[in-house]
């Protein structure tokens, strides 16, 4: 019962697949070797009523058709679906050379017929040894016992020999072999002097394709893809890729049985490999290089975005500049606004979107600036040229990106002073260096070095001078010398010349000359004292005299004696009628006085 | 009286002396300050050679030069106008300045040996005025002294004398302070063994001799003293002390 009920389910399910479209193929090699054995496979995803394989002119069927079939059912959500598959499979092997087309395979499902693509084949010439994966199938004979250059190489392909300083190539590593490699030891790529590179794709596990080279059939194996942008111009070297590869060897044994022939005997073989260098002839870009350059090598275009142009103080704005095209725009640098000083701009933030197709990077680059301007007014963000290399026109075109101006009006809100302030008062920040201005005025100009400190009249006028003042000291002190020798000798002859005036008196006096006896007297007196004293003529008055007596400790009798006597001479000189004394006592007691003033002085 | 007589004598000849070079130097000096200012700063050092050829110079006329070679990018020739300009005033705080943002330039970068307190003190009163300036104080405070002292010689009154004296006492003080500074100052400035490296890179040897070993090099802008001299070679020391041989045509007197 539960298997009439599968049935019944089968073909329920059989009915509804019929509705399927129905998919037929036919899968073949696309090079093949002389003399070699491949697989041509027809497949049909229902079952065919009828089967009608291709007609294989130029190859001969080892084998086949043989016929398998599979079935899968999956019951997805309560969906069932079936996926069978019909294949027809033969082993061919091309006789000749040349290129031969098979033709389609014609089924018949559900009374319609449906054809196969047709497959072409390229057939080369083959040795022997033709399946780099079967080395059993290898003659003998001609086995090399050393892994030869030609059974394993490394190349590097780039996709443009000659590029402008910045435009990208591509760089793929291919490993070529026509031996079984157990595995890789070590890959070394080289450093890419003088270029910017970044890795494309880096197969962890490598495919090996078909291709044939020189009529040989090689496994071909991509090691690594990069993309690279030379940075400076002149001749570039990629340097060699080092690999060093195991491949499976046969080896000659010396004792050959049947069963070497069948089976062989393999070993492990490391072998070294270099791969060629390759120069890249790098282009300068043409000279009139646009200031400021940005180094953008390809077709760009730079978009400026700002959000608000009116705003408050201390309001955020946003400015964004977005940088999209195709070339090294990875190397690209979008320049920075010259934002006015007083606005407060923070570290951009940066958007990165790129892609690589066809062996050119393309994509975006946004750099997103908020700023705040701290100080109302109107402020100009202004524009600038963007410049590059377009490589299309092989010209620099310039991108100009247009001024924006901003309205930033006073914030009225009431906390707005208090805001302010804490903004407002900060250091006047240096914004840069340089040296300071010229002067206007240099004068006054001297002749250059003079310097009167070395001149001669400067060094002598020292000497000179002080020459001067002691001679000058000198001259003065001799004076006063000169002056005490005179005063000294008037001194010792005080008293002769006090005598010969007493004398001149006394015939005055016999004469009864009045006037002149009285004079000759005071005379007598005054240039006594005032030898006697010291004290020039000029500067004697009575009381110099006096204050010079009492010094000498003269006793007040006779001071008064002589003030007397002096007073006596001076009024008879004017009124000689009022004197009581007669001449001859005036006389004597001037000789008297001057005598004994004689002996205490 | 006869000694103002003489000083009066010995001022007029010094004013005569530098006028009497003094050809028509207002108009070059104007053309270079506009040279500066619309940029042609070859043509502004040209015009301040001109005058630099008839041996005139003054502080801030080196300075400008300086300003005009630094704006040229010339660092080396920069500095050494900027030096000329501080030995001939040694205070002003725009030459210091300049100076320093030119010396930011060179790229060896040598530290200074620190002078002793003193005689940092003793710079710092010797910038105060230029050589030819503290040569007339001291002459000024010599004659005063001489003064002083016959006067103080006339006077009988004692207090007089006590305050002459007093006078006299400071001004022997500022003598001896300027002819040591007009000393100091002249002696650095007639010298002439101050140097600034003018070619790119210099190799100081060991001994002056193109085989010498190698001791380092010093590249241009570099300031030097000069100690020795063994013909076309010159012994060098650096600011830190370090010594060496170098040719003479490499460096620029100051």
């Amino acid at each position: 019962m539960k298997y009439i009920i599968n049935i019944l389910i089968f073909l329920i399910v059989a009915h509804y697949t019929k509705a399927q479209d129905v998919r037929i193929s036919a899968q073949a090699p696309s090079t093949v070797a002389t003399g070699t054995q491949f697989r041509y496979t027809v497949t049909v995803n229902a079952k065919p009523s009828s089967y009608k394989g291709p007609d294989f002119n130029n190859f001969s069927i080892l084998m086949g058709p043989s016929t398998s079939s599979s079935s899968s059912i999956s019951i997805v959500n309560g969906q069932v679906s079936q996926d069978v598959s019909y294949s027809y499979s033969y082993v061919l092997s091309a006789e000749k050379e040349g290129k031969f087309t098979i033709s389609p395979a014609e089924v018949i499902v559900n009374g319609k017929t449906y054809k196969s693509n047709s497959i072409s084949i390229e057939v080369v010439k083959g040795n022997n040894n033709a399946s780099y994966n079967n080395p059993s199938q290898r003659d003998n004979t001609s086995q090399p016992s050393t892994v030869s250059n030609d059974d394993v190489f490394i190349r590097v392909n780039v996709n443009k020999s000659s590029v402008y300083q910045g435009e990208q190539l591509i760089a793929s590593v291919y490993i070529y072999t026509r031996l079984n490699i157990v595995g890789f030891e070590e890959i070394k790529f080289p450093n890419m002097n003088g270029f910017w590179s970044e890795d494309l794709e880096t197969p962890n596990q490598i495919n090996m394709k078909q291709e044939y080279i020189n009529g040989q059939l090689y496994g071909v194996g991509l090691l690594k893809k990069v993309i690279l942008s030379p940075q400076r111009s002149g001749t570039l070297t990629i340097e060699p890729v080092q690999a060093t590869v195991m491949v499976q060897q046969r080896v000659q044994s010396r004792r050959r049985s049947i069963f070497d022939d069948f089976f062989g005997t393999v070993e492990n073989v490391s072998k070294k490999l270099v791969s060629p260098k390759i120069s890249i002839n790098v282009k300068p870009l043409p000279e009139n290089k646009p200031q400021p350059f940005s180094g953008g090598v390809g077709s760009f275009s730079l978009e400026s975005h700002i959000d608000n142009t009116s705003l408050k103080m201390n309001e955020a704005f946003n400015y964004s500049l977005k940088l999209s095209g195709s070339g090294n725009i990875k190397l690209v640098d979008i320049p920075k606004p010259n934002f006015p000083s007083d606005f407060e701009v923070y570290d951009p933030k940066t958007t990165n979107n790129y892609t690589t197709k066809d062996g050119v990077s393309s994509g975006s680059k946004t750099m997103s600036y908020i700023v705040i301007p701290r100080h109302h007014g109107n402020y100009t963000i202004p524009g600038f040229d963007f410049n590059y290399f377009d490589l299309k026109t092989k010209t620099y075109k310039t991108i100009h990106i247009d001024d924006v101006n901003i309205q930033v009006s006073r914030d009225s809100s009431t906390n707005a002073t208090a805001v302010i302030s804490e903004f407002a008062k900060k250091d006047v920040s240096v914004l840069g260096s340089d040296i300071r201005y010229i002067k206007d005025n240099v004068e006054p100009l001297t002749q250059s070095h003079h310097f009167i400190f070395a001149t001669s009249w400067y060094k002598w006028t020292y000497p000179v001078s002080l020459i001067l003042l002691f001679s000058l000291l000198y001259l003065r002190r001799e004076q006063i010398k000169q002056r005490a020798n005179i005063m000294a000798m008037k001194n010792k002859k005080a008293n002769k010349v006090a005598n010969k005036r007493l004398k001149e008196a006394a015939k005055h006096l016999k004469a009864n000359d009045e006037s002149k006896f009285y004079e000759e007297v005071t005379k007598a007196l005054w240039g006594y004292l005032s030898d006697k004293l010291m004290i020039p003529i000029a500067e004697f008055t009575r009381e110099t005299a006096n204050d010079k007596l009492k010094q000498k400790n003269i006793d007040e009798l006779l001071l008064n004696e002589l003030n007397t006597l002096l007073d006596t001479c001076e009024y008879a000189r004017y009124a000689p009628s009022a004197i009581n004394a007669t001449k001859q006592e005036i006389f004597d007691q001037a000789a008297k006085t001057i005598r004994s003033l004689e002996s205490l002085i | 009286m006869k000694r103002i007589i003489l000083i009066i004598v010995l001022f007029s000849t010094a004013l005569h002396f530098t006028n009497a070079n003094d050809f028509n130097v207002k108009p070059i000096l104007d053309s270079a300050f506009i040279a500066y200012k619309n940029g042609n700063y070859q043509k502004c050092i040209d015009y301040y050679k001109q005058i630099e050829k008839h041996g005139l110079s003054s502080a801030y006329m080196y300075y400008n030069m300086g300003n005009a070679y630094f704006r040229l990018k010339q660092i080396d020739n920069a500095i050494l106008y900027y030096e000329r300009a501080l030995l001939l005033n040694p205070s002003d705080v725009d030459i210091l300045h300049n100076l320093q943002y030119a010396n930011t330039f060179v790229s060896d970068k040598i530290n200074e040996l620190p002078d002793p307190f003193y005689v940092s003190w003793f710079k710092s009163i010797t910038n105060l005025f230029s050589t030819n300036t503290w040569a007339w104080i001291a002459l000024i405070s010599f004659i005063l002294i001489l003064v002083l002292t016959y006067l103080n010689f006339l006077t009988s009154s004692s207090w007089v004398s006590k305050s002459i004296k007093t006078t006299a006492f400071a001004f022997v003080f500022i003598f001896v302070i300027s002819i040591a500074a007009a000393y100091a100052t002249y002696h650095i400035q007639s010298a002439h063994n101050k140097a600034i490296i003018s070619s790119e890179a210099v190799e100081v040897k060991s001994s002056p001799d193109e085989n010498g070993t190698l001791l380092f090099v010093i590249h241009e802008g570099t300031k030097v003293t000069i100690t020795d001299e063994f013909e076309e070679w010159a012994e060098i020391r650096l600011l830190d002390g370090n010594t060496g041989w170098v040719k003479q045509n490499n460096f620029e007197r100051i």
